[in-house]
């Protein structure tokens, strides 16, 4: 008994890895790194015109990340200084429900998320059809949220060609991701400290 | 069968636990303000020990419930669907034999944090849902160090809060054929 469960373990365990080895997690991280400071830059310009008048200052920091499949790295933060108001943007990770990054944006009366998504999706909930079938007969389609059948990570995996974006994610029970504009993120700095 | 409709009860439940959590996260910001007309006197400031408090720990420790909560609902949502499938005159599709037979096995009330049965069949046997369950045991090593005290460093591979957990819940509801919720 214990023979044939310690072969199950094994064959499960080698079945998620080939499952994973076909991601290459360090190209993976490397992108994400690289949005990241695409983000940063994005920001700089939205703030350019306080930035250069003194009135908001920008200052980065390295943190440490781990993450299960890429392990420990490390990213950039950045800091907004706003009088006396900080605001931190923190990279959290790579994952985040059929996102391809996230980062955390946090002031002193909140907390609010930005994420890298597929310029296409306009919502929170993940593009898939989710399929059940039944033996002998032809493949029962139980739910079709929309007309993918991969999540947006799976797609890249398989060679897809997505066009990401950061987003702003509207905070729960609402679905809806914003668009990254000055508008949009000034409301987004004030949310989170209280301005 | 879609997207789980905005009035439905599973959707009306998962927004009202989103409701409650930041209503309650919203109070506590007056409650603290010393400035605010909300602000309120603790009764008990003169009591001993003397108990430090600190805003921003009363939202942590309400990320920390409201996180909990979420997760027991995702549990009951598979424990439902599982009870509802291994019935023996449960559905004839492929999962519900692969339950019939974890049942059959003896296994009668698997658990999604403790047996890998149970999520290894949806993986199996869903098409298409193997990077949505792919976040469930990380996800239920969680709610397991919650549930259990907290007394411990858990190792997680991520970050777990409350937004990624409703998150995590609003599309394991919305896209997974669970039965006793959005499947007749």
């Amino acid at each position: 008994m214990a023979v044939k469960e310690f072969d199950e373990i094994v064959k499960r365990q080698q079945d998620g890895a080939i499952e994973e080895d076909r991601v290459d997690w360090e190209r993976e991280r490397d992108d994400w790194l690289a949005r990241l400071d695409e983000l940063y830059g994005i920001i700089e310009g939205l703030l350019s015109e306080y930035t250069s008048s003194g009135q908001i200052s920008t200052k980065y920091k390295f943190i440490d990340l781990n993450e299960e499949d890429i392990g420990s790295y490390r990213a950039r933060q950045m800091i907004l200084r706003i009088g006396r108001q900080e605001v931190d943007l923190v990279p959290a990770g790579t994952r985040f429900i059929g996102f391809r990054g996230y980062v955390e944006v946090i002031g002193s009366a909140g907390k609010s998320n930005l994420v890298l998504a597929n310029k296409d999706r306009h919502s929170t909930l993940p593009q898939v059809t989710i399929h059940i079938p039944t033996v002998g007969s032809k493949t029962r389609e139980l739910i079709k949220i929309r007309n993918e059948n991969q999540s947006d990570s799976e797609l890249v995996a398989s060679g897809g060609k997505i066009e990401w974006v950061w987003r702003i994610l509207a905070r729960p029970p609402a679905r809806q991701l914003v668009e990254l504009t000055n508008e949009t993120f000034f409301q987004l700095i004030m949310e989170v400290t209280n301005g | 069968m879609g997207e789980v409709p905005g009035n439905s009860p599973l959707f009306a439940s998962l927004a009202g636990a989103a409701q409650y959590h930041y209503d309650v996260v919203e109070s506590l910001k007056p409650y603290f303000n010393p400035e605010s007309q909300y602000s309120v006197s603790r009764v008990d400031a003169f009591s001993e020990p003397r108990i430090v408090v600190r805003p921003a720990d009363y939202i942590k420790e309400t990320d920390l419930r409201s996180s909990l909560a979420i997760l027991t609902s995702i549990e009951a949502a598979f424990h439902l669907d599982y009870l509802f499938r291994s019935h023996q005159n449960g559905p004839k599709d492929d999962l519900s034999k692969a339950f019939r037979a974890i049942r059959k096995s003896g296994n009668t009330k698997p658990r999604l944090d403790l047996d890998p049965d149970l999520l290894d069949a949806w993986t199996k046997h869903a098409s298409g849902a193997r990077w949505l369950i792919g976040e469930l045991p990380g996800a239920f090593k969680y709610r397991h160090w919650l549930a259990h005290g907290r007394y411990w460093t858990p190792q997680l591979g991520r970050k777990y809060d409350f937004e990624f957990l409703y998150r995590l819940a609003d599309a394991v509801f919305c896209t997974l054929p669970l039965f006793g919720l959005n499947e007749a």
